[in-house]
């Protein structure tokens, strides 16, 4: 009878682990979304998120430890849109010389942070998903948008209208885009197989941009 | 009298003032072609011409608790008519204003309070003047493309002679239309109440003081304030009335990037004194406005 001698089970725990990270990789597949608008014209800022459908329990998110930064600087939010995942902390710098008075009346978290000037930071618990519109109440053509999702899938398009979801586990997934001037939904169910790195595009029809005003008004006329 | 070297050390020192503390410059340029620019009753005295003006101005924004801000601002200006160099003037003058948001967002009405006073130094001697303001504006934004705003404001001048002794106030609404993110239209409509200063060639002076035009012009204008000022010509007179002026204007502004518009005007106004004398003017304005 052959007999098999394990001098020690160490080698042995190294294959093993290699094994199983090499097929889990396998079983992991890319999906490239590019956001067009009706003229063919990327789409920056479009927020992708895909859904898992069939999985027996919620993805974990693994929010980040440290906070994601939305700093006002030059009197406008940076960046004008953020997706996180829910139970992300958000800080909001002031890199102002002024005072702002950040706020959010959306029900996904209605918050207010009284005035505060440079060097101060507060962060807030982002810990329902949903769309949160942020604005200064000092400054109303400030406005920025955080969009906070159930997934830990998500992604922001950059200049050419492409997000690059990787490492999904294979599966059948909701595919959401949101923009803050998307007219209706977006959303489709598609397919991420081992291995396999899919292209999906998507056309969206984008309202006209209706963002307060900065320009200097006049001061009209009037007889003096 | 400011004199331009004064007003650009004044420049220099708030573009100084702007990198030191959070002070926000802006510069209002404009030039109008104004119809009846002299302000007279009669055909043959109705002058028109090109009236440029630019003020720069320095603001400063104190935010101060929840919903309240105090806006204090220190500005500078020039204004000039190539044609009557006479009445140019130099403008210079501080304002504080008050301005409170009842609640959160962009859609909170917004009440300011304002308060200012103006050193206007002109080239006719009798209109060197402090100008006492007070100013009350309610506004409300009701969608990100509409917003409205009615106003009501005081003015008092201090003038070195009574003819520019002026003193009135206005009331007025604004209707502001954000067509799209560069393009703005906006329209107003008011009037004003108190005393107002006209223009008259010496001729047509003679004949309202000798009843001529009529019985109670010249006995209204023979108690009024008046003074040769050679404004629009040789022996122009300016009056100071009692009465009020209708007026209003259209404005069609493109933005030019975050801080810049270039704002086209239409207005109007029609006049009637205390004798049920008449005139009306109208002027295109076209207005650069920027914020450095």
């Amino acid at each position: 009878m052959p007999r098999i001698f394990l001098h020690s089970p160490a080698p042995v725990l190294a294959c093993l682990l290699a094994f199983t990270c090499h097929t889990s990789r396998l079983a992991a597949g890319n999906v490239v979304v590019i956001v067009k608008d009706t003229k063919g014209q990327p789409v920056t800022d479009a927020v992708v998120s895909l859904i898992p459908l069939e999985a027996s329990a919620p993805a974990p998110l693994h929010p980040p430890v440290e906070p994601v930064v939305i700093s006002q600087h030059g009197e406008e939010f940076d960046p004008y849109v953020t997706v996180v995942a829910v139970g992300t902390h958000v800080s909001f710098p002031n890199l102002d010389s002024i005072r702002h008075q950040v706020y959010s009346l959306s029900k996904t978290k209605p918050f207010e942070i009284p005035l505060y000037g440079s060097g101060t930071e507060q962060s807030i618990l982002f810990d329902r998903p949903g769309i949160v519109a942020l604005g200064c109440n000092i400054h109303d053509w400030m406005s920025a948008y955080l969009v906070v999702v159930e997934t830990p899938h998500f992604m922001k398009t950059a200049g050419d209208g492409v997000a690059r979801l990787a490492e999904l586990p294979a599966g059948r997934y909701r595919l959401d885009v949101w923009h803050p001037r998307l007219a209706g939904e977006s959303r489709r169910d598609l397919v991420v197989a081992a291995a396999d790195a899919a292209t999906q595009t998507i056309s969206v029809t984008l309202k006209p941009d209706r963002r307060i005003r900065r320009a200097p008004d006049g001061a009209g006329g009037g007889y003096k | 009298m400011i004199h331009p070297e004064r007003a650009t050390a004044l420049f220099l020192a708030a573009l100084a003032w702007n990198s030191a503390f959070a002070v926000s410059l802006s510069l209002d340029a404009s030039t109008t072609w104004a119809d009846n620019i002299s302000r007279s009753a009669l055909a043959a005295d109705q002058t028109d011409a090109f009236f440029h003006d630019a003020h720069l101005t320095a603001s400063h924004l104190q935010p101060l608790a929840t919903g309240l801000s105090l806006i204090a601002e220190a500005s500078a200006g020039y204004e000039v008519v190539p044609r009557f160099p006479q009445n140019s003037a130099y403008l210079g003058g501080a304002t504080a204003a008050l301005r409170k948001k009842f609640g959160i967002g962009a859609f909170a009405p917004v009440l300011v309070s304002e308060i200012g006073l103006q050193r206007r130094e002109a080239r006719i001697a009798g209109d060197n003047s402090w100008i006492a303001s007070g100013a009350l504006r309610f506004s409300q934004r009701f969608t990100d493309a509409w917003r409205a705003s009615i106003s009501g404001d005081w003015e008092q001048h201090y003038a070195a002679h009574s003819t520019f002794d002026v003193r009135h106030h206005r009331l007025f609404g604004t209707l502001t239309w954000d067509i799209t993110d560069r393009w703005q239209l906006s329209g107003g409509h008011g009037r004003l109440w108190g005393d107002f200063d006209a223009n008259a060639s010496w001729s047509t002076w003679g004949r309202a003081l000798g009843g001529l035009i009529s019985p109670v012009v010249a006995s209204y204008y023979n108690t009024i304030s008046w003074e040769v000022t050679n404004a629009y010509g040789p022996g122009w007179v300016t009056y100071r009335v009692t009465g009020h002026s209708d007026f209003w204007w259209l404005e069609l502004s493109p933005a030019l990037g975050a801080n810049t518009s270039l704002p086209l005007r239409y207005e109007g106004s029609t006049t009637v004194n205390r004798a049920g004398i008449k005139y009306e003017q109208y002027g295109w304005t076209l207005g650069v406005l920027h914020r450095f």
